[in-house]
């Protein structure tokens, strides 16, 4: 096996070093091809395959050599003489590139009807491949668009391959395919359908069915049999992009659920109080993120595009200062009063709101989109997957880490455990229930804080927009049992993928409606949640 | 340090019209395991809760060692202090495994008092005391009801406490259970620490008492030994009688 792929590598090497010079031999004549552009019709035709030919394949230099060549033509600025032609916009010999007046008598050569069409789309393909610019070579591509048949086959593809620009490299490809789809070989049509549908997306599909009114769909069996493979094909990958899609959007949304909930799931559990301000919590840390971005701007342009993590530890310790301002100042004299403690933190939420619409103005917040979570991957069908909503996920898994850490494996964290599930017990034993009550509801604040920052990519960011929150994040809480961040993390995965699957098919509002139904089904069965821990307080 | 480990001065708690503590005076010395009976409603678990300082009283005071008044206390200052108490019902902490609660005992608060060779030492002294050396992974929710109420007492003796409140430590207890218990009481007796004991099953009392404080409506009946107290007529016309 070895010895057969060795000597096949042998060959291939040989045979490399022995074309190498003939392909060289081959290289470019230019003087030729500048003779030719200077001949009659039939040779300027020739000239122009040639350069078809470099601006699909050929070197680099001679790429470029060629470039302004089509463009001189088009617009008679190629001066022909006995010498060869000058190109008259810069004053350069057209084959040396030499500085040189045009001797004697120029003559400019004319295109025919026929042939000027074929230039415009030669000087775009080599413009396409060789200008320097994305622009340019964007503005070539839309004159490629005009005559999509008349695109030499594998020059689309080569420039797709070459181009920088992701965005022009997917305009590119997509031309390629309409390209293909309309070329007048059959054989090449059903290659492009089997290429198409190796990307299946909404446009594909659009692209692939209207050919079922193509004459060849009747006339070739094999057409016919194609596109309905492809059709196929792409209808598959969409679904699966869809459903992909799908449990992305569930994830993305069930991860601000979660960084939501974490905090009030804390709260709640640790002292009982409904928390209603929350939701402002959060929309404070967006507030902060917004203020963070706007101090840089200001202060260190270089790093406004990291703003959203500068803006971190600045949103949790803001939010937590607040809401332990609220512990401290207010809801500690209500422990005993939880009917007391849900108007209180209602009143200081409607305080709050009110607050920063006194002060920033009721309107939408502009946020900068820094550059990491911006755009995405395709990945099959309809589904990008995109940074913004990445951000949010992977900040909702590192503050699990960090949440689940600190209350698992921290002395502050026991205490915080030992305060949930035994208050009388904690404080007879020392544990100074108090402090541990502020600190908690400071982390509890802190948390929503930082939803507020992981939602400010994904979600409008206005005074009002804690409300939204704090109904679902409720529902978290209490589906998941309250107290426990495993139950948090499951409720907040099911509430999440359940309002996707369910918006698309009835709405949102029938959305929030139905899970709403089913979590008080299924508080109906289990009543302390998913994960309750057993034996909390009364 | 004085003797008196607890003098307890004209104390009188109201629920609403309800007296649960009426004037009540008694002192509790360093050394001696004292029992606390009356029938239901006679103010003992009361007693224990405005010692442990989760009840404030309306008048009287609590005065530990001498000299600290515990009135004023929050529970954990009550407990930093050296009071400890375990509940009635069993208050362990579900969701935690049977070493989290002697080490949360044993050093709690923000910062660590033992460092952790000391706590390791001392959990597994406590766990040996107990007899929970095989449970000590288990979650408490896992226990049974006597190893909840020795993992109770164990997680209120980690921190070496001055004063020690049991509140029915043999409460729902086998015969067998009971018996380790008693035997358990006993050897925590120490000459600097003083026990106390709420209990309505007078064989374990007179198994474990050296004193034993009769209390009726919130006062006093009667104080003195088990043997005396079997003999008073007051005590068995309110309680040992019916």
């Amino acid at each position: 096996m070895n010895l057969t792929r060795l000597t096949v590598v042998v060959a291939g090497l040989l045979a490399a070093l022995l074309a190498a010079p003939t392909a060289r031999a081959q290289g470019l004549d230019r003087a030729g091809l500048i003779a030719n552009l200077c001949g009659n019709a039939g040779a300027m035709g020739e000239a122009a395959a040639v350069l078809t030919g470099l601006a699909m394949s050929g070197d680099a230099a001679d790429r470029a050599f060629a470039v302004p060549l089509a463009r001189a033509v088009i617009d008679r600025k190629l001066a022909c003489d006995d010498a060869g032609a000058v190109l008259t916009e810069s004053g350069l010999d057209a084959v040396t590139r030499a500085p040189r007046a045009a001797a004697g008598e120029p003559r400019t050569p004319v295109l025919s009807l026929k042939n000027r069409a074929t230039y415009e789309q030669v000087d775009a393909a080599l413009a396409l491949r060789a200008a320097p610019e994305a622009a340019q070579r964007a503005a070539a591509l839309k004159t490629l668009e005009r005559r999509p048949a008349l695109i030499p086959e594998g020059l689309l593809d080569a420039a797709a391959a070459s181009e920088p620009d992701a965005g022009l490299k997917a305009d590119i490809e997509t031309l390629a395919q309409t390209a293909a789809l309309t070329a007048a070989d059959p054989a090449a049509r059903i290659r492009a359908l089997a290429r198409i549908a190796d990307n299946p997306s909404r446009r594909a599909l659009t692209q692939v069915s209207a050919l079922t009114a193509d004459p060849a769909y009747a006339a070739s069996p094999e057409f016919r049999a194609a596109v309905d493979e492809a059709t196929a094909r792409i209808g598959r990958g969409i679904a699966v992009g869809d459903v992909l899609a799908t449990a992305y959007n569930g994830l993305s949304f069930a991860s601000i659920l979660f960084m939501a909930a974490i905090g009030l799931a804390i709260i709640f559990g640790l002292m009982g109080v409904i928390n209603l301000a929350q939701g402002e919590l959060i929309m404070i840390g967006a507030y902060v993120t917004w203020l963070v971005q706007q101090g840089l701007r200001v202060v260190a342009p270089s790093l406004l595009d990291w703003y959203l993590v500068l803006a971190i530890p600045i949103a949790f310790v803001v939010t937590a200062a607040i809401g332990i301002a609220l512990e401290a100042s207010l809801l500690r004299h209500l422990y005993k009063r939880p009917l007391m403690s849900l108007l209180a933190t209602w009143a200081v939420s409607l305080f709050l709101m009110n607050l920063v619409r006194v002060v920033f103005g009721t309107q939408n917040l502009q946020f900068e989109t820094p550059f990491y979570v911006t755009g995405g991957v395709p990945v099959i069908g309809d589904f990008i997957f995109t940074w913004n909503r990445m951000f949010a996920i992977a900040f909702a898994v590192v503050t699990l880490a960090l949440t689940w850490g600190l209350v698992r494996r921290t002395p502050f964290g026991l205490n915080i455990r030992a305060v949930t599930q035994n208050r009388d017990m904690a404080a007879c034993i020392g544990i100074p229930t108090r402090r541990v009550d502020m600190m908690a509801f400071g982390l509890g604040s802190g948390l929503a804080g930082l939803a507020g920052l992981a939602l400010s990519p994904i979600y409008s960011v206005n005074p009002q927009m804690g409300q939204n929150f704090i109904i679902d994040a409720f529902m978290v809480v209490v589906l998941g049992g309250v107290g426990t961040i495993a139950g948090t993390v499951v409720a907040a995965l099911g509430i999440g993928q359940i309002n996707v699957l369910i918006e698309p098919l009835w709405g949102a509002v029938a959305a929030k409606v139905i899970v709403l139904l089913m979590i008080i089904a299924f508080l109906q069965w289990r009543p302390e949640g998913l994960f309750a821990v057993k034996g909390r307080r009364k | 340090m004085s003797l008196t480990a607890l003098l307890v001065d004209g104390l009188t708690v109201r629920f609403g019209s309800f007296r649960a503590l009426d004037d009540l005076s008694l002192a509790i010395d360093y050394g001696e395991v004292r029992a606390i009976i009356g029938p239901n409603g006679a103010g003992k678990t009361t007693l224990l809760d405005v010692i442990s300082g989760i009840t404030r009283p309306k008048q009287g005071r609590v005065l530990f060692d001498g000299a600290i008044d515990l009135t004023g206390l929050s529970e954990a200052a009550i407990a930093r202090a050296g009071l400890r108490r375990k509940f009635q019902k069993p208050s362990v902490f579900e969701g935690l495994s049977v070493r989290q609660h002697i080490a949360i005992g044993a050093d709690v608060g923000f910062r660590a008092r033992l460092d952790a060779p000391a706590l390791e030492d001392r959990i597994g002294e406590v766990l040996e005391t107990v007899g929970l050396v095989d449970q000590s992974h288990r979650l408490a929710g896992e226990l049974s009801h006597g190893q909840k109420q020795w993992l109770e007492i164990g997680m209120v003796l980690a921190s070496d406490p001055k004063v020690l409140m049991l509140d029915e430590p043999v409460a729902g207890l086998t015969d067998e259970e009971t018996e380790r218990t008693a035997a358990l009481v006993r050897a925590l007796k120490r000459p600097d620490r003083a026990i106390v004991v709420v209990e309505h099953d007078m064989d374990f009392v007179e198994r474990i008492a050296d004193r034993v404080t009769v209390l009726h409506e919130g006062r006093t009946l009667f104080e003195g030994s088990m043997a005396h107290v079997r003999a008073d007529a007051a005590v068995v016309e309110v309680y040992l009688g019916r």
